[in-house]
This record gives structure tokens, C-alpha cells and sequence, in this order.
């Protein structure tokens, strides 16, 4: 069934969309919404959240071409490097999924267009243009398809999203952002990318902004935040390592680093008393893998700020 | 071009169907969208102008007045079934075409006056509770946004036609070959147009060892013998982007009406049988057609035959 946006009413002016990182595609409420509608508490009641899933579109693309099982190839070995964990998961799910939008126009056109389409979907559920608020929280993959789609907005006068039309993003928030390692993989690799000229990311990364009859027109208008984990390699960091080439930067961008630990002991206190009550007890110590990349591990880390910087 | 405009239409109005059922229609007038705009630039006192950009707001609105005087038609509302697309949009031609007139009719006039409302006056006016000032802007907005966003899912299922599960799964070479197709400096048959349309077009390179031809069995002139017959293929693939094509539900429907068609040449060896190299002794050339999964080719050279097939994939990322 082809692509359809989400729509539905708006409770009150805010509205909230999730876009989704890949492989993330389970029925239902997503485990991210619930986690945000845990951040956002009483207010939560008032939003219009909105989830975007795209792994339909890439599927069309890996089956058209037969690469599923070059992909899983893929996987497997960044897998065996990285470990079989939830970790090694993630890190193998997007680099097999980054390949359609980087080396298909078509798959980046349609990817982007699936977005744009909600966008337009929820501008019109909304209320009045002066009065609708929406902001975008995205994770992983989502939020490189999130980068190039707010440029494609600001930039294309046929979609009526432009600053000039009246329409802006509230905040967006990049959760896991692989815009620039994937700025840097494509460059490096630039001239195997068909019409890299026509992809945001191959300029130097800014925010959307629009120049309309000499006045400059920002597409976000209040906070353009970007987290990630200092375990979460997604989001450019290795081992703690901040990697320039990897972290995404852009000018204007609050920018938050968590402190991540690969298990749930995360102090000496924690771990001498898991080892005490083991030792009373004669049970096996239980320590349970963490994975950094976790989409509601981020939301609920910075359940305050979302709340603060969503709720008006 | 614009009197001619104001001479020919009757009524201005702005229709906003909306796709929820839900979804209020709403309607608006030129007239409306310049006296909702001259009280919102009155009651927030040109909030954040200049003089100048106040008489340059003032002069745009009399542009509006003057060059549309409430009798600019602007209709919209397409039937429920537009969904299904371009083809829609095409009986509606004229007044999309008048629409998109509009916008640039007197360049930069109105999109100045609507940004002037959504950006300049915007949080004075929503301070001071009057955001429904912005309404008939809003439902322009709207309509143009509905139809902004039928044209992206038209190009979605377009993309699911050409891409999807129900499309011809390429082999190794054609991925390289399509692939390759996207390098070309001009706008190709393959890649996506500025509409953000897919093209129909992918290219074809195959070999295919399943073409059956008749053959005489030896000694009996009255009895016939299937043949496989190898060959490669160089040809282009058409998706048919209509929404009846396709989709039919029976076996004949889809057959009258595929979701593809393509044509190339074929090239097949001096001898007939299956898993032969194409290039073998000297090859017989000729051409192919093919409507859906079914094929038909004809072959020139010192054995002439016509040769029939079926689009199917024997070996994955191979034949």
C-alpha cells in the first residue's frame, strides 16, 4: 500500500512529530511517543504527536535491486566487529539503510518527499497558521532524512512550507545525529554519489533559512538541539571520543553530550553494592548491557528539557 | 495577462476541500484576504515597520484590490477522487493553472503580503488574540497545501509502482546499469523529474535463457517441439504510472493492463537451447516487446523465428 502521512486532530496548538530512526517500524504507539508523553506529563494531553516511519520505502528499494541480502552481508560484518548486542545492531542497521538515500535519487526523493508529506499533512490538521506550533524530535537515520527535508521545504516554493509561507518549526531536536558522518563517508566517496551537489548535507551544514524580498526567514525558530552519548557512535563519539569528523555540528545548535556507560552500573557505590548483595545472597551478579543508541534512553535522560523546551 | 484574467473569471473564491472528512471547507475571497489584511496592519499600528515598509504593504494591497477587484476565480475544490492523481489534476487544468496565475501574477505582490501577515505582524497579532485575521491567508494556504500534498502522494505511489514489491526485481548489471544512468549531466529517462516524479523509464540488460520457439521434429513435418532459446536482452522498461494499470485484480485485467511494458533488441546464438552463450558462432539479432510479464521477440539472421517468454527471474541477482 502506497505511503500515507498520519492524520488526525490537533487537541490544541502544539503538535509534536517523531521521526524515526530505521528499523524502528513495530505496531503501535511507539516506545519513543510513550516516552515523550512521559516527559511531557500533564501536557502531554495537548500535543498532536505524530510518528514517521520510512522503512517501507527503503524495503522497495532493497528488494527492487536484491541488495537485502548484500545489505545483510553488511550487517553481519560490522556485527561481528561491534558485537551482536543492540549496539552492533544499530550501527549495522543504518549503515545498510544509508545506502539508498546516498546512492538512489530516487530513494532520497521519495524518502524526503514521505517526510514532506507529513509535514504538509500536520500543517493542515493543525489550527490557524499564526497559531500552530510543531516541533520535531528525531533519532538516528530520521534525523539525517529530517536535515535534508527542512532544507527541501525552505527551498522548494511548490510544497507552500517556506518561512514565507507562514510555516515554522518550533525546535527540532537531533537525538544520535549521523548528518555529518554521513557528510563526511559521501564526501569521501563523492564521486560514487549521483548528484551529491543536490543533497544539503554536501554544503557546509547550516540551518534552513530562507531569503525573501531581502529579509532572512529561519525555517526553526526557537532551538535547533542536537544529543548524543559519548558511547553512541551513531551520533559520532567512539569509546568517549569525540570524532570532529563524525559529530554533527551546526552553527546556531545547542548541543548536549551525555555521559553513557555500557552497563546499568554507572558507579563505584552501584557496583559495590550489586557485588555485596550477590555475595549475601549467593546469587550470580546481574549486570545488564546498556545501548547507547536507545531512542527512549535519550528522551527520558532529558525528559526536564523536553518538557521545557516543548510545553510553551 | 492579469485584466485578461479579471475580464474572464466571475467570482474569486478560494476553496479548500481538505482530505479529512472531518476537514471544514473553507473559502475566501481577494477581497477578504486585502481587508483582513489592511485591519490586522491597523490594529497592531504596522508593528516592526518602517514607514516604507508600511507604504510598501499599503501599495501592495491596492495592487490586489486594483488588479483583482474581487473578481479573480480561484477554484480548487476537486472532487473526493483526486486522489487518484495528475490525471484529476489534468481536468481541472484551467483553474490550477488560474491559481498558480495568481500567485504570480503581479509578482511578489501577494506572497509579500502573506509573509507580511505571517512573519512580520505574526506574534502581535497572536499576542493581541487576533490571530483569525491571518484566516482567509490561511485557507489560500491550505488549498495550496492540500494540492502540494497530493502531488507528493501521487509521486509516492509512483515510487511504489516503479520501486515497489509488485515491480520487475533487477539483476546485478541492471542495478549497475541504472545506477550508472543517474551520472548523466542531462535529465535522464531514469532518474526523477522536478516535480519530484519518478520517470517511468529503467533500463534493461539481461540474459534470459527461458525464450521458447517451435521447432519441427525430424522426420514429421506435421509435429512441432518446444525450444528454449538463449539470449540477451538491451532494451527499456515503461512503468505505467495510471492508477487502473496494474492493479486488477484477475489475472486477465492485469494482463490488458500491466503495471509495464518494454522493448529492446535480442540477441540470441547460432543455435537454439538453453544456457547458451549469446555471442556464440554467428548470432542471430532481432527485437522484443513486452507486455507485462509476457514477451515476444522476433529473430533475423540465417534461422528466423519468433520466440516467446515470460519475465521471470530464474536466478537472483543474475538471470
Amino acid at each position: 500500500m502506497a505511503f500515507q502521512p498520519q492524520r488526525q486532530q490537533w487537541p490544541g496548538e502544539d503538535a509534536i512529530l517523531l521521526v524515526h530512526g530505521v528499523g524502528d517500524d513495530s505496531p503501535g504507539e511507539s516506545a519513543a511517543s510513550v516516552a515523550l508523553k512521559q516527559a511531557l506529563g500533564a501536557s502531554a494531553a495537548s500535543f498532536a504527536i505524530y510518528d514517521l516511519r520510512y522503512d517501507e520505502i527503503n524495503d522497495w528499494f532493497a528488494e527492487k535491486t536484491q541488495a537485502a541480502q548484500l545489505v545483510t552481508w553488511l550487517r553481519d560484518r560490522i556485527r561481528e566487529r561491534l558485537g551482536g548486542d543492540d549496539l552492533g545492531d544499530t550501527v549495522a542497521n543504518v549503515a545498510g539503510d544509508v545506502v539508498w538515500p546516498i546512492m538512489s535519487t530516487s530513494a532520497r526523493s521519495a524518502l524526503v518527499q514521505a517526510l514532506t508529506s507529513q509535514l504538509l499533512a500536520m500543517a493542515l490538521d493543525g489550527p490557524n497558521v499564526l497559531t500552530q506550533r510543531i516541533s520535531i524530535v528525531c533519532h538516528s537515520m530520521g534525523c539525517y532524512h529530517t536535515y535534508e527535508a527542512l532544507h527541501e521545504i525552505t527551498n522548494n516554493a511548490q510544497l507552500h512550507l517556506r518561512p514565507s509561507d507562514g510555516f515554522r518549526i518550533q525546535n527540532v531536536v537531533f537525538m544520535a545525529s549521523p548528518v555529518q558522518l554521513i557528510r563526511t563517508v559521501s564526501g569521501t566517496i563523492d564521486t560514487l554519489v549521483p548528484q551529491r551537489n543536490r543533497l544539503a548535507l554536501s554544503r557546509e551544514l547550516a540551518q534552513p533559512q530562507q531569503n525573501f524580498q531581502g529579509n532572512v526567514r529561519r525555517l526553526v525558530t526557537s532551538r535547533w538541539v542536537s544529543i548524543t552519548g559519548n558511547l553512541d557512535p551513531v551520533g559520532g563519539h567512539l569509546l568517549r571520543e569525540k570524532l570532529a569528523w563524525a559529530y554533527m555540528e551546526v552553527p546556531g545548535q545547542q548541543s548536549f553530550i551525555d555521559s553513557q556507560h555500557a552497563t546499568d552500573i554507572q558507579s563505584k557505590d552501584q557496583l559495590r553494592q550489586l557485588l555485596t548483595s550477590s555475595f549475601q545472597s549467593g546469587s550470580i551478579p546481574k549486570v545488564t548491557p546498556q545501548n547507547p543508541h536507545d531512542w527512549s534512553g535519550y528522551i527520558s535522560r532529558h525528559a526536564t528539557d523536553l518538557e521545557s523546551w516543548l510545553v510553551v | 495577462m492579469v485584466s485578461r484574467l479579471t475580464r474572464s473569471l466571475a467570482a474569486f473564491v478560494f476553496v479548500a476541500a481538505g482530505d479529512a472528512a472531518a476537514q471544514q471547507a473553507c473559502t475566501a475571497t481577494v477581497r477578504e484576504v486585502v481587508d483582513s489584511a489592511r485591519v490586522a496592519a491597523a490594529v497592531t499600528r504596522y508593528a516592526l515597520w518602517d514607514s516604507a515598509g508600511a507604504v510598501q504593504f499599503e501599495a501592495r494591497l491596492d495592487t490586489l484590490s486594483r488588479e483583482y477587484d474581487g473578481s479573480f476565480s480561484y477554484r480548487t475544490a476537486l472532487p473526493d477522487d483526486a486522489q487518484r492523481g495528475f490525471r484529476v489534476l489534468a481536468k481541472h487544468a484551467p483553474t490550477v493553472r488560474a491559481g498558480r496565475d495568481f500567485l504570480a501574477g503581479v509578482p511578489g505582490v501577494y506572497e509579500g503580503v502573506q509573509d507580511a501577515l505571517l512573519n512580520t505582524l505574526r506574534d502581535s497579532l497572536v499576542r493581541l488574540g487576533r490571530a483569525s485575521l491571518a484566516s482567509p491567508v490561511d485557507c489560500v494556504l491550505r488549498t495550496l497545501r492540500e494540492q502540494a500534498l497530493r502531488r507528493q502522494l501521487e509521486n509516492l505511489r509512483r515510487f511504489e509502482r516503479k520501486f515497489g514489491p509488485s515491480s520487475v526485481k533487477l539483476n546485478f548489471v541492471e542495478v549497475l546499469a541504472n545506477y550508472g544512468l543517474q551520472f548523466l549531466p542531462w535529465p535522464t529517462l531514469t532518474g526523477v523529474d522536478a516535480s519530484g516524479s519518478p520517470r517511468p523509464w529503467e533500463a534493461v540488460v539481461a540474459y534470459r535463457t527461458t525464450y521458447l520457439t517451435l521447432t519441427g521434429v525430424t522426420g514429421d513435418s506435421s509435429k512441432f517441439s518446444p525450444q528454449a532459446v538463449s539470449t540477451a536482452e538491451f532494451g527499456l522498461r515503461h512503468y505505467n504510472f495510471g492508477e487502473s494499470w496494474g492493479t486488477g485484480s484477475s489475472t486477465l485485467s492485469r494482463m490488458l493492463k500491466p503495471g509495464y511494458w518494454s522493448v529492446g533488441v535480442i540477441i540470441a546464438p547460432e543455435s537454439n537451447g538453453a544456457m547458451r552463450y549469446p555471442w556464440r558462432g554467428e548470432s542471430r539479432w532481432g527485437a522484443y516487446v513486452a507486455w507485462g510479464n509476457l514477451k515476444i521477440g522476433w529473430l533475423s539472421g540465417h534461422d528466423r523465428r519468433v520466440v516467446v517468454s515470460r519475465e521471470v527471474m530464474l536466478v537472483p541477482y543474475v538471470f
